[in-house]
């Protein structure tokens, strides 16, 4: 019915909307508040939600994954049919170079292994878990982070290293069922113990969330060279001593940097790896010692793994 | 309400089902921009753009009926789930953007895409130093640049999104 004109309507649905939005508008945004600061207080709240959201996108992310390989290998096919005289002729040269760099390293693994031998010293192996394709990658400014379609029924867990071909490619910080999220080593909350392969001085790699790392903590010794390379120390017990982490950029400054070997910005395989030194079994059956410390016995037991 | 349902025809019904999905078009693409941001694809920048902050901005000063609240703050907590940022951050963000640009709508009206551009990075700017400013919470000390630099990267993105916002808005949004 409508309204009588000259008079003020006594309801206004419009203006009641209004004033609702509004209060809905305060409620969402004290929500959204009250969330972080959960996330603050309780640094687990909200895994189980970023699982969820990891396993969901991930099918989504392999399938639209399809287009980019096309062109990857399309590009591959008219750059091969273009360029098969050239490269054929590099890849011989290569080859050639190859076999004479394969003869000299075997001598001198043979001797390696002879006088590890005499020495008594046991190399760590490299327990792996499984491989899996990169399906998606973020450079954030906040996280930098992959996405690889091997989850918690894989036996990817937390913590455990993840490299590709080249090197090491960071770390799995997140689990969901058939999905799992890699902290890179470019990200703001990355620290990788590393050692300079020429000198042998050790520092940290730490993330800025840019294209290259910075080198912390550097222990005294030979100066560093632009084109140095950096590998894992094995100190922490999480990465495997020995992978390729990255090569020297700038040598200068307080504050060295270095360019990361592998790049998960594609669209290859990655390994994910056991840590290094199995996490520490408590036994709280054992009673702890008087300061509050377990007891030597009551110590863990690494080789479960 | 279930009077006028119960009353329509089977195809009166999927008529409407069929037009009603079109309403949810913002929040389907603000969400789906999220995937743009973890594609594993080589980009010419060190950071990629903010595309679901941009969704957001356009929806919300071209059909803020379409871009409610509610819905800027579950696409902020989709981005957060799947980027790995504090829940409730882009929700928060999302939120107080989006009321704020809808409140401007009259502003924008029949305004070239150059205003659009130069009040957007003022706005995408601000957007980037409360995002630093509240992520400094939970991660002391870390860098301003990158939140520029993405700020920088995702401006660049402007006129691409909204040249897909403007195509979906006129062949799908706007034909109910």
């Amino acid at each position: 019915m409508p309204l009588p004109q000259g008079t003020t309507p006594s309801y206004q649905p419009a203006r009641w909307r209004w004033f609702l939005s509004r209060v809905l508008i305060i409620v969402l945004v004290l929500t959204g508040a009250l969330l972080m600061v959960l996330n603050r207080s309780s640094v687990r709240f909200g895994d189980s939600l970023s699982a969820a959201a990891l396993d969901s996108v991930a099918p989504v992310l392999s399938a639209m994954r399809a287009p980019f390989e096309w062109i990857k290998a399309a590009s591959g096919e008219v750059e091969s049919y273009f360029l098969v005289r050239s490269r054929n002729r590099t890849l011989e040269r290569e080859v050639a170079r190859l076999q004479e760099m394969e003869s000299r390293y075997r001598t001198v693994l043979t001797e390696n292994r002879r006088l590890k031998q005499l020495l008594g010293i046991i190399e760590p192996r490299q327990d792996v878990v499984g491989a899996a394709r990169i399906v998606g990658s973020t450079a954030g400014s906040y996280v930098r982070s992959a996405i690889i379609l091997r989850g918690a029924r894989d036996g990817v867990a937390v913590g455990q290293p993840v490299r590709d071909a080249d090197g090491l490619v960071g770390q799995v910080i997140d689990v969901g069922h058939t999905s799992a999220r890699i902290l890179l080593l470019t990200d703001h909350a990355s620290r990788v113990p590393v050692r300079v392969e020429e000198s042998n001085r050790t520092a940290i790699a730490a993330g800025m969330n840019e294209k290259e790392l910075v080198l912390q903590f550097l222990s005294p010794g030979r100066p560093l060279k632009a084109g140095d390379r950096l590998v894992t120390s094995g100190d922490g017990g999480t990465f495997p001593p020995g992978i390729p982490v990255a090569i020297i950029t700038n040598p200068h400054g307080p504050e060295p940097r270095a360019l990361p070997v592998a790049n998960p910005g594609g669209l290859d395989f990655v390994t994910i790896l056991r840590p290094f030194v199995p996490e520490a079994i408590i036994n709280p059956d054992l009673p702890a010692a008087a300061d509050g410390a377990p007891q030597p016995s009551a110590q863990a037991s690494a080789g479960s793994r | 309400m279930t009077e006028p349902w119960a009353l329509l025809s089977r195809e009166e019904r999927l008529a409407l089902a069929a037009s009603s999905w079109r309403r949810v078009m913002p929040t389907v693409m603000t969400i789906l921009s999220v995937i743009g941001m973890v594609l594993p694809v080589f980009l010419p920048g060190p950071i990629l753009p903010h595309l679901p902050f941009l969704c957001v901005f356009y929806w919300s000063i071209h059909r803020p009926d379409l871009m409610p609240s509610w819905a800027a703050f579950l696409a902020g907590i989709v981005v957060d789930a799947t980027l790995t940022l504090p829940v409730g951050l882009n929700a928060t963000l999302f939120t107080v953007f989006s009321a704020g640009l809808a409140s401007q709508v009259q502003v924008f009206r029949s305004r070239p895409f150059v205003f659009s551009l130069a009040v957007g990075s003022f706005v995408v700017l601000l957007f980037q130093l409360l995002s630093w400013a509240l992520l400094l919470i939970f991660q002391p000390g870390l860098r301003l640049e990158p939140f520029l630099v993405q700020g920088v990267v995702t401006l660049a993105m402007m006129p691409f999104v909204f040249r897909v916002g403007a195509f979906l808005q006129v062949r799908i949004v706007d034909r109910f």
